[in-house]
């Protein structure tokens, strides 16, 4: 009976040692490795104006959730701004979705620190919701085959964005659908 | 006040068919089923001019049964936020949000648990307060009892269901003290003249 009671301890301390190497800030994402869900949101300049995920079919898509109020938004732009001067419209679409924000505040935003890509307001948080958000920023990375390569919670930096759509434009080649066909 | 009184001699038998009148239609009122009092309210507000249409009781009710519903399976949510709050019980935004998207997918005739599967498919299950019970989840669930009996096993072995514990040897038995070479010549007196006395 004398090794029963260590014994007890050995997957107590084992799931607390698994939990202490996570690190309790990075969320988990349900949707990496699923498709992205398809929506439609007005423009933030012009209402009357939609624009739909699958407005951009066949593109690598980088997905931003962002806020005039966020200040790692405010750190997070520039690297925006440099992945829409860098990389080919025709290949990669740079969107922006405007997260519990007046469109007002929005575009005296983009004013301030520029920025000519698509943006879109989300009412209700109805598309933010649908994706996950827990806040602001998170962006999304989306291949060419709609599916969601990595969720990324907190400011981007450069070397994430270009490693992350460098290897998204290179397997643009193999969308899902015939890799799963071809596996069949 | 004289004048008043007065006025109530003179004409007694009116005053109280009047009385009686007014005590019969408040009767009718109050005992009425709530249609007929809506209906007299609504001659009142003018609301049969055919410009807004007031809401009929039913869907009073069904107002009543998806703020409840809302309310239910918010409770089941966990809030992004404040991670310890349900949606139901948070007043955060993105809670109150949560919660307009569990009423419209309520009256879009979506079933709770669709709704707490698009929640999943979102999130995670993570979202969700109290974890399914499979996987990995179920050691969540059984781990406790397994804790449990190891518990009282342990507990058991220890007061001496086998019969060979410390306690039971060391503490609680007093038939056979060691009188070896521990005692001091004194003690060992001592106890000798102890037991020669008991």
């Amino acid at each position: 009976m004398r090794w029963v009671l260590p014994l007890a301890f050995v997957p107590m301390l084992a799931l607390l040692a698994w939990g202490l190497t996570r690190d309790a800030r990075r969320l988990p994402s349900a949707l990496e490795g699923q498709l992205a869900p398809d929506f439609t949101l007005a423009d933030l300049y012009d209402p009357s104006d939609s624009v739909s995920l699958h407005d951009f079919e066949g593109k690598v898509v980088v997905l931003n959730f962002w806020a005039s109020w966020c200040i790692p938004c405010i750190t997070e732009h520039p690297v925006l701004v440099k992945l829409h001067e860098t990389y080919d419209p025709e290949d990669v679409a740079l969107l922006s979705v405007l997260f519990q924000d007046a469109p007002e505040n929005g575009q005296a935003f983009i004013q301030d620190l520029g920025g000519d890509w698509p943006m879109v307001v989300d009412p209700g948080s109805h598309t933010a919701i649908r994706y996950g958000v827990y806040g602001v920023p998170e962006t999304f990375f989306i291949g060419a085959d709609r599916e969601v390569a990595l969720r990324h919670d907190l400011a981007v930096n450069w070397d994430l964005v270009s490693t992350m759509v460098d290897s998204l434009v290179a397997s643009q080649g193999t969308p899902k659908s015939s890799a799963i066909e071809s596996q069949d | 006040m004289h004048r008043s009184t007065r006025n109530t001699d003179q004409l007694p038998g009116t005053n109280k068919r009047l009385h009686a009148q007014m005590f019969i239609w408040a009767l009718a009122i109050g005992l009425s089923p709530a249609p007929i009092t809506k209906l007299i309210a609504q001659s009142v507000d003018g609301a049969f001019d055919g410009v807004e249409a007031p809401a009929p009781a039913g869907d009073e009710v069904r107002e009543a049964e998806l703020d409840d519903l809302t309310a239910q399976i918010g409770a089941e949510l966990r809030c992004p936020i404040c991670r310890q709050q349900s949606v139901a019980e948070s007043s955060s935004r993105i809670a109150r949000e949560m919660q307009g998207v569990i009423r419209e997918m309520l009256m879009d005739e979506k079933t709770p648990e669709e709704i707490e599967a698009y929640f999943v498919q979102s999130y995670g299950e993570w979202i969700l307060l109290r974890p399914k019970v499979q996987g990995l989840n179920s050691i969540l669930y059984v781990l406790p009892f397994l804790a449990l009996i190891l518990a009282l096993v342990l507990i058991g072995a220890k007061i001496g269901f086998g019969g060979t514990t410390g306690i039971h040897e060391s503490s609680l038995t007093v038939s056979a003290p060691d009188t070896g070479s521990t005692l001091s010549a004194r003690d060992r007196e001592w106890l000798d003249k102890a037991r020669s006395e008991s």
